[in-house]
């Protein structure tokens, strides 16, 4: 019995490995995609936004912590978006309507992607939702999250501050 | 007892290993709260509580749950 | 080692299980209002239940229920066989009692492990039972496994008031272990296996079995004794899986149970959740149950003080039970549901057959009202 514990708790370190937040200090992908539907502008590319600090956020209409995410990235968004923030939202869901309802609740104003084919997932290697990626103004991503609650929110706050005032 | 416990413990394992990858974009459907196990809880322990004045078997959903007269 | 392990554990709240197995986001609470009534108007039952469950603290949740049990109408306390076929007597007078459960669970979240306290009461006026358990959950394999381990231990007292002088006590201990894999983006399966041991008074102490030997014109009058110890082997495996063009979920559950007091018992309950928009949803259910009868189960003995009941839940039997729920979303965060349901115990039901002939068919229906609000 002991034995098999013991193999249960190892099986349970080598999980937590997974945990590891990935890809930080390695450069952004660039990628393009489309438009959320219903959603307003010209197919999305990243490069575009070279200069700005990108806070890339992966999410989908059932995951409670993302939409706990939604207001205060929202809030973010509108403070800082004249020092050169970008908000990117990268949805998920599975049913496009779904998408929609919950953004009839939480509505944003930052820019929202679709990647029905996993093409960005598969790009970022996602690893939990939401997952968000900050990259610098020079297209690293300096910073990866994985979940969302209180203590994420103020170090996200800290760390967007931090690249923002670094200049390009 | 001890076999069947480790009967288990062999099937979990071997099933964490075979099973094919869920990635966590892919989650939308199994977190619909029908898909729930205990969907509506309340619902749950008064049926159960309701079955087992009834019945002989109980067990299975949980540990350390309050018995009953129910005579 | 397991400090590395707590460590490495990052409270995050990461939603990639189904619903309920992080910390909660918001705080729930609603009402269950149950009445139950047996087809005979034997006994009817009014429940209403109060749940409660919400984020405590950061990392911590707690859920609390509080049940309020009135039972009106009267058990049957003799069985005779004087007729030829054993009949049930009613203990005459009309009975009105009361039955005050309450539980609380307090979870605390470390990572990819929770620890969860349960404490449980309840109470009537010949019966007073007291639960606590604790137990563990551990997801890995990318959060696609969860393994729980569970132990409990319930003291009952047992008093009587046909019998002031009845102060018995019991006292059981429960283990579980279950494995909870996601299958697909579309299915999950759990496979629970509870044991229970129980060591004290089981007998129903206003159960009697007034009895003819045959030949002999005296009645025999027969307690109702069991054994003083049970153990209780459940085997639970439950299954989800989603729909998406038809917008269902279909929901199986199996149990197979065992005692060492000769009880077999299989439990099969099938139901099909449809959402039809606009937040109405519409959920059927069948539930069948089977159960092969006690050893000391009958309804003559070979003595008037060996173990021996007549209680027919320990006969050999079988049950149907349809049932079906409405509900519907009032709005983002209040909802309703309605459910009725029918339950009907037949010997002829039982799986394989060899139902006890000296059982009478029982039905019961119900109704449940449901509100559940998100704070």
């Amino acid at each position: 019995m002991k034995k098999i514990l013991l193999a249960l708790l190892l099986a349970l370190a080598q999980a937590n490995a997974f945990s590891a937040a990935p890809g930080e200090g390695r450069a952004a992908p660039d990628f393009t995609a489309s438009r959320l539907d219903g959603q307003p502008g010209k197919p999305f590319a990243l490069k575009d936004l070279r200069g700005k600090v990108v806070y890339l956020d992966f999410w989908a209409s059932w995951c409670p912590p993302c939409r706990a995410s939604f207001p205060v990235l929202d809030k973010m968004y509108s403070e800082r978006k004249g020092q050169g923030l970008e908000v990117i939202g990268v949805n998920k869901d599975q049913e496009p309507a779904e998408a929609a309802k919950f953004l009839a609740e939480y509505p944003v104003s930052f820019p929202l992607l679709a990647d029905r084919k996993d093409t960005l997932v598969t790009l970022f290697h996602v690893k939990a939702m939401p997952s968000a990626y900050i990259i610098d103004r020079k297209g690293t991503i300096r910073f990866a999250h994985l979940g969302f609650n209180r203590d994420t929110e103020a170090q996200i706050e800290a760390e967007v501050a931090q690249l923002l005032e670094e200049k390009p | 007892m001890r076999f069947i416990v480790k009967l288990v413990l062999a099937a979990g394992l071997a099933a964490l290993s075979a099973c094919t990858s869920v990635q966590p974009w892919e989650r939308g459907y199994l977190a619909k709260p029908e898909m729930a196990l205990d969907s509506d809880p309340a619902e749950a322990k008064l049926m159960q509580h309701l079955y087992s004045s009834k019945e002989a078997a109980s067990g299975g959903y949980g540990v350390g749950g309050g018995g009953c007269g129910c005579n | 080692m397991l400090d590395a392990l707590l460590k490495a554990a990052i409270a995050l709240p990461i939603c990639t299980l189904p619903a309920k197995a992080g910390q909660l986001e918001t705080a729930n609470g609603g009402i269950k209002y149950l009445n139950y009534a047996e087809g005979d108007g034997r006994i009817d039952v009014n429940s209403p239940l109060l749940w409660f469950q919400g984020p405590l603290a950061q990392n911590y949740d707690i859920a609390l229920s509080a049940t309020l049990d009135s039972v009106s109408g009267a058990s049957p306390q003799y069985v005779s066989n004087q007729s030829g076929k054993p009949v049930h007597t009613l203990s005459g007078a009309s009975i009105i009692e009361n039955r005050r459960a309450a539980d609380v669970k307090v979870t605390r979240y470390l990572g990819n492990m929770s620890l969860g306290a349960t404490a449980s009461v309840s109470s009537e006026h010949d019966y007073l039972s007291r639960g606590a358990g604790i137990d563990m959950r551990f997801d890995f394999n990318n959060k696609l496994t969860t393994l729980a381990l569970g132990s409990g231990v319930t003291s009952d007292d047992v008093g009587s008031s046909i019998d002031r002088s009845l102060h018995e006590q019991r006292l059981s201990h429960d283990f579980l272990i279950g494995i909870t894999q996601i299958i697909n983006p579309l299915s999950l399966v759990q496979s629970n296996l509870s044991f229970s041991e129980g060591q004290g008074y089981y007998n129903d102490p206003y159960k009697f079995t007034l009895f003819f030997f045959p030949g002999s014109p005296a009645p025999v009058l027969h307690r109702d004794i069991r054994p003083d110890r049970r153990r209780q082997t459940a085997w639970l495996t439950r299954y989800r899986r989603f729909f998406p063009a038809w917008e269902s979920a279909l929901a199986v559950d199996y149990r197979y149970y065992a005692d060492d007091w000769g009880v077999r018992a299989h439990t099969l309950d099938f139901s099909w959740s449809k959402n039809f928009g606009h937040g109405w949803k519409l959920r059927p259910g069948l539930r069948y149950y089977s159960q092969r009868q006690a050893d000391f189960y009958g309804t003559v003995f070979s003595s008037s003080s060996g173990v021996g009941s007549s209680d027919e839940r320990l006969g050999s039997f079988g049950a149907l039970a349809p049932s079906l729920k409405v509900s519907k979303e009032l709005s983002a965060d209040t909802s309703l549901d309605v459910a009725v349901g029918y339950y009907r115990q037949e010997a002829k039901y039982k799986a394989g057959g060899g139902g006890s002939s000296d059982l009478a068919p029982f039905s019961a229906r119900y109704l449940m009202l449901g509100l559940n609000r998100q704070f």
